[in-house]
């Protein structure tokens, strides 16, 4: 019980703060701007948010992120907003809401936002949550600093709502930040509302907010400890405090202040999700359409620099690309392979979703293969096409449009929670203040969306709510026994027990990091991790291994430096790979000498894997094979060749290659393209080799769920691969290498 | 005075000092990915690990193994790099024992497909060694699948070449060029028998 105390505790501290800093910077900063009551909460929470995210990342940044401080500005700015009279409600009344409108919120918001929760409340065992949300903020706060962490690229990420998780999870752990994240549900369901009674429209506003806040996907994602829901509460708060701008026209002229608030939130929604940036878009293009003038613009710019700018200067400075993991064919870095890019994107465009015509039914109605369903209801939408006859109208369809732009880069459905207080919006408002209709449409979406009631149209495996776990979220179910249930978490708590503190596991799968110390290296996750799982599938695939010699023989030429191009561009995602590369004189191999100098591209800083003589390594371009690829070496004196051998895999088929030197001019010219290939057996040894590389890079354990890709071979012979099982737990094995 | 299409108006004094910026802020940007990149001196030199269990790539042929092919002797399908293969009706490989050490069991890993499976419904696979049947076992769901059975040492005994096979009893018969599919192989071969290999793990076995 103590545990969900805190839990609340910690959720509500930082509630609290977040509202506490937004009323402070709208008392010193806004005074004076008439905000009526109800829109005051969510407006300001959103922007105290974004000034408590600034808080937290400096802290991290000058290596002060201790829970006292943390905590301390959270009680303080409590403290400070109710001695100053900023925390008491006030601003101008609305009209009284009708009883019905109101018995209706009460029932169908209560019973839902108690469904809610409780799923928050319990303990956090959601995938991305309990794994980088939760962990990359667990291992900051441990460390209280930002960690040079390029083990994946969620750490790469901008974190600007989960740097206010931060506070809470230090009070309350796991469970406080799920509730943190609902606070932002109901936020944006309150700023929607009041938005609706700001025009006028008590029952349009209360519509929409129950069209976003019901929906199945919002309401699994606001109940874990995802950013979703949030990222959509701030995109929202940055077209709210333009609309208020907008009405603020007086005398020819409007508040130049309230574009600060849109610009702090149009940036904070860069550091929110990436994809969320694009309300800054709207915001810019809205300003300058509206006042046609440089000064405004340059305002909202550069108060959105103060949010974005931190994340952007901490990327490049520390990832050497300031949109990391993202634009690597721009920004070429060691983190993140070009090639993991196009993949994953490629991806993320399609979610196994072959037809596009089959989107609309996935994301709404079904939610198997997109993670998510929004929910029947929303097949209205073309009906909001008649909101168009509304100037608002014609606003909410552009915002939700630019919001929604960035979907197609991620088709999964909660990345359309953004964009969905838009289109909420303009369903009731293309219907019109007609109440029997809209309570008819809240209650339809209501019971459609109602948990139990989810399975009878969605897919079996749809993500969504699936009970009210009130005894977990109580812990009158031992937490450790209800999470155990999650294979995940007793591979976490496995290597907790059986991996010394400071090593590194390499995995295949991912797992939930948040609850453990111990570093996991997911395979796919980082250009580091790729490098090691390659290693470790050379051990045993086949298609891999070094069985290829591609011998270019010429006549004699001296010089200093030869290199091989690569030439071909290959139609496929085929790289180039060089296991070996081997230079030779009249048949003879010329040893490699310390002087030499080993130069590539691209992938630079793995050229030394072509020069190592080990066959469970090899140099790889990690991009599509094209022209301009290379591998340099400078003998450090002139030196006498007649033959270059490339040693490769057979996996490559479309990769072209010629021999080159400098010219007297400095230029390359090519001196061999004819080649011969011969194979060779593979390595009889290579098990042994790839776990020996590995532990030569600092990798002694290996964690695998027995159903992983090289789990089997393993298995039935780990002492063939030099590894020995340490435990086995969930389906998954533990091993060490002997080395 | 300069107007921009948006009605926007900057003067003219201006102008230098936009472009300027701009200049720079693009040359800063482009820092990023421009410039020879860094050379690296030779690393530390690896030795190749003397042959360790050699029967782990003669014995258990991973259809991703790369002299795979030299294997097949019939009715496996793909190409090099694949990590699984189609079979026909009769699929084989074949494998030369250079000496046995210790007892071996047939292993296999394979797929009943689901697009197959529709059609053909549940399918009996006939295990063989050597044209003998080791065993046959009812599949009534298309998923993975796993089969291991130790091989009697007589099968084994006198011969150097051993030819494994499994067959299932249905195929699906392709109604565009009439290609017969049977199984998606992934792996087929022998592997130390470890349960019979130790004796102390033989009698832990039984007394479970």
């Amino acid at each position: 019980m103590k545990q969900a105390l805190a839990a609340l505790l910690g959720a509500g501290i930082t509630c609290a703060a977040c509202y506490a800093v937004g009323v402070l910077f709208i008392q010193r900063l806004l005074s004076g701007v008439q905000l009526r009551r109800i829109e005051r909460f969510p407006l300001a929470f959103t922007l105290g948010a974004a000034c408590i995210h600034l808080f937290v990342f400096t802290t991290l940044a000058i290596r002060a992120a201790y829970w006292p401080l943390l905590i301390g500005f959270e009680v303080a700015a409590i403290v400070w907003a109710i001695r100053s009279g900023a925390w008491a409600p006030q601003g101008l009344e609305s009209n009284k809401l009708s009883r019905s409108l109101r018995v209706l919120i009460a029932l169908v918001g209560g019973a839902f936002f108690t469904v809610y929760f409780f799923n928050a409340w319990e303990p956090e065992h959601s995938p991305d949550g309990a794994a980088y949300h939760l962990g990359l903020i667990a291992r900051e706060l441990h460390a209280h600093r930002f960690e040079y962490i390029t083990s994946t690229i969620y750490a790469m990420l901008s974190q600007g709502v989960e740097l206010v998780y931060l506070p809470a999870f230090a009070i309350g752990r796991h469970s406080a930040v799920p509730l943190v994240h609902l606070c932002f549900a109901v936020s944006l369901a309150l700023a929607m509302f009041a938005y609706g009674r700001r025009r006028g429209k008590p029952w349009v506003g209360a519509a929409a907010a129950l069209l976003t806040f019901l929906s199945p996907v919002v309401g699994r994602d606001a109940s874990i400890a995802y950013n979703d829901v949030a990222t959509a509460a701030i995109v929202f708060s940055v077209f709210y405090w333009l609309e208020i701008w907008d009405a603020s026209y007086q005398g020819e002229q409007r508040d130049w202040r309230l574009l600060i608030p849109v610009g702090l939130l149009s940036g904070y929604s860069y550091a929110a999700k990436y994809t969320a940036f694009s309300i800054a878009i709207y915001a810019i293009g809205f300003v300058l359409w509206r006042t046609r003038r440089l000064k405004p613009v340059l305002l909202v710019t550069g108060c959105a620099i103060i949010m974005a700018g931190p994340w952007v200067a901490r990327n490049w400075i520390v990832y050497q690309n300031p949109v990391a993991p993202l634009g690597n064919w721009l920004f070429h870095n060691p983190n993140v392979h070009v090639r993991f890019e196009q993949e994953y994107s490629e991806y993320l465009q399609r979610y196994g979703v072959e037809n596009k015509w089959n989107l609309a039914k996935e994301d709404l109605i079904r939610g198997d293969k997109t993670q998510g369903l929004l929910g029947p209801i929303f097949f209205l939408l073309p009906l909001g096409l008649f909101a168009l006859r509304y100037p608002t109208g014609r606003r909410l369809w552009l915002a939700g449009l630019i919001a929604f732009l960035p979907y197609f880069g991620n088709i999964g459905t909660r990345f359309l929670i953004p964009s969905l207080p838009f289109f909420s919006l303009l369903i009731p408002l293309a219907i019109g203040e007609v109440p029997i209709v809209l309570a008819g449409l809240i209650v339809l979406h209501a019971g459609l969306s109602w948990y139990p009631v989810i399975p009878r149209y969605a897919a079996p495996n749809a993500w969504r709510i699936y009970n009210i776990p009130y005894r977990a979220a109580l812990r009158l179910t031992d937490p450790d026994e209800y999470l155990s249930q999650d294979a995940g978490y007793r591979v976490a708590r496995m290597l907790e027990r059986f991996v010394p503190e400071h090593e590194q596991v390499l995995a295949v799968s991912g797992f939930p990091d948040s609850y453990t110390s111990r570093e996991i290296l997911v395979g796919f996750q980082s250009a580091r991790n790729e490098l090691l799982t390659d290693i470790l599938y050379m051990g045993w695939i086949g298609g891999n291994q070094d069985i290829l010699n591609r011998s270019f023989k010429f006549p004699e030429q001296t010089n200093r430096r030869f290199r091989v191009a690569q030439i071909a561009r290959a139609t496929t995602i085929d790289q180039w790979n060089v296991h070996e590369l081997r230079f030779f004189d009249k048949g003879v191999e010329i040893a490699r000498k310390p002087q030499w100098r080993l130069r590539a591209w691209p992938n630079p800083w793995d050229v030394q894997l072509a020069f190592d003589n080990s066959p469970a390594t090899r140099w790889r371009s990690w991009e599509t094979a094209s022209p301009g690829m290379y591998i340099e070496v400078d003998f450090g004196q002139d030196q006498a060749v007649d033959e270059v051998r490339v040693e490769t895999s057979g996996d490559s088929p479309t990769v072209r290659m010629q021999v080159e030197m400098p010219g007297p001019s400095g230029e390359w010219k090519m001196i061999a393209e004819r080649v011969h290939d011969t194979s060779s057996p593979p390595p009889a040894s290579a098990r042994r080799m790839a776990t020996f590389e590995l532990a030569a890079r600092g990798i002694h354990y290996l964690v695998l769920y027995d159903t992983d890709f090289s789990a089997k071979d393993i298995l039935e012979d780990p002492e063939a691969w030099g590894l020995k099982v340490v435990a086995e737990e969930g389906g998954a094995k533990l091993y060490r290498t002997i080395w | 005075m300069l107007h921009s299409p948006t009605g926007l108006t900057i003067p003219m004094s201006r102008r230098p000092r936009l472009s300027l910026c701009l200049v720079a802020g693009l040359t800063v940007f482009a820092t990023g990915c421009g410039g020879l990149p860094p050379s690296y001196p030779l690393p530390a030199q690896r030795t190749e690990f003397a042959a360790f269990r050699p029967y782990r790539t003669s014995y258990v042929i991973n259809m991703s193994d790369a002299d795979a092919q030299t294997h097949i002797v019939r009715d496996i399908g793909g190409s090099v790099r694949d990590p699984w293969r189609w079979t026909g009706p009769h699929p084989a490989v074949k494998l030369a024992l250079k000496e046995i050490s210790s007892p071996l069991k047939y292993t296999i890993d394979f797929t009943v497909a689901d697009a197959t499976f529709k059609d053909t419904g549940p399918v009996t696979v006939t295990f063989l060694v050597n044209d003998q049947v080791l065993d046959r076992v009812h599949y009534t769901k298309p998923g993975e699948q796993h089969f291991e059975k130790a091989v009697p040492a007589a099968w084994l005994g006198t011969t150097s070449d051993i030819t494994l096979s499994a067959e299932p009893d249905k195929v699906w018969t392709s109604p565009g060029d009439g290609a017969k599919l049977g199984l998606i192989l992934t792996r087929l071969g022998l592997a130390p028998d470890d349960v019979k290999a130790s004796p102390q793990l033989l009698k832990e076995t039984k007394a479970k």
